[in-house]
């Protein structure tokens, strides 16, 4: 069997659409996507050390609680 | 975390947020201390680095460790072991929750995972404030504490697996995603420290 039929008969695991606020707690692409939004807000407002500590602090508690 | 804070595992879902807060609070008190710890060593260093210069100390230390983000095997000051599991059947939802909080807050008593978490900690004394120190504390607590939202509205341990199965992408992309973000966050902090400079 090749790789396109095998993946075209493997189960494939479905959250319902409710669950993918949860879900998104744990997504590399929402993460980046904050990420951006908060920078650009950031800069809108001006920036400083404490904005970018605090946008740092948020990413790096978020991606670090995703360890293996 | 979520596998260990959730609604089954709390019992319902008021208890459930209860341990989520106690996690919190534990996150935000380790935090703390390894805050402290850093506060302590900059501190003892401007009596012998004049202040102007201190904020560069920061990157000898900062720049291997985002080096390690992207591959490179540099030595890092974190324990290379996840929480003690035994923990879980020994203690209360609540006392682990508040446990595993205050190791994960601490940060260097768990696995290295971002460079961010070492670059936040290194420039958080030249922020100038008690009260922007404490809210960037509670911003990294916050983040820590949001995974476990992915437990919401789950009524047993195995739909937690199920959601952690599907959200938890191993693809390059992802993984870049990751690292882009994680990475960029050291780079912001940085390049605002060293430009605009400390006490801003």
């Amino acid at each position: 069997m090749n790789q396109a039929a095998a993946e075209a008969t493997a189960p494939r695991l479905r959250l319902r659409p409710s669950s993918w606020p949860a879900a998104a707690a744990r997504n590399s692409y929402v993460l980046l996507a904050m990420f951006i939004v908060l920078v650009a807000l950031g800069r809108l407002a001006g920036g400083g050390l404490a904005m970018a500590l605090t946008i740092g602090a948020l990413v790096a508690g978020w991606l670090s609680s995703w360890s293996p | 975390m979520a596998l260990t804070i959730n609604p089954a595992g709390s019992g319902t879902r008021g208890r459930w947020l209860a341990d989520a807060g106690s996690f919190f609070a534990g996150v935000l008190v380790g935090a703390l201390i390894s805050a402290a710890v850093v506060m302590g060593v900059v501190g003892l260093l401007s009596l012998l680095v004049p202040g102007a210069w201190l904020p560069l100390l920061v990157l000898p230390l900062a720049v291997p460790v985002a080096l390690r983000e992207l591959g490179l095997q540099v030595p890092v000051p974190y324990r290379n072991q996840q929480v003690p599991e035994w923990w879980r059947s020994v203690l209360p939802t609540g006392a682990v929750a508040l446990a595993y909080g205050l190791m994960l807050g601490v940060g260097f008593a768990t696995l290295f995972v971002t460079s961010a978490h070492l670059v936040v900690l290194l420039a958080l004394p030249f922020v100038g404030s008690a009260w922007a120190l404490l809210g960037v504390v509670a911003a990294f607590a916050a983040g820590k504490t949001l995974v476990l939202y992915l437990a919401e509205g789950t009524s047993s341990h195995g739909d937690v697996i199920a959601r952690l199965s599907v959200a938890e992408s191993t693809s390059t992309t992802s993984r870049w995603a990751r690292r882009v973000a994680g990475l960029g966050a050291s780079a912001l902090i940085l390049a605002t420290l060293l430009h605009v400079g400390p006490l801003s």
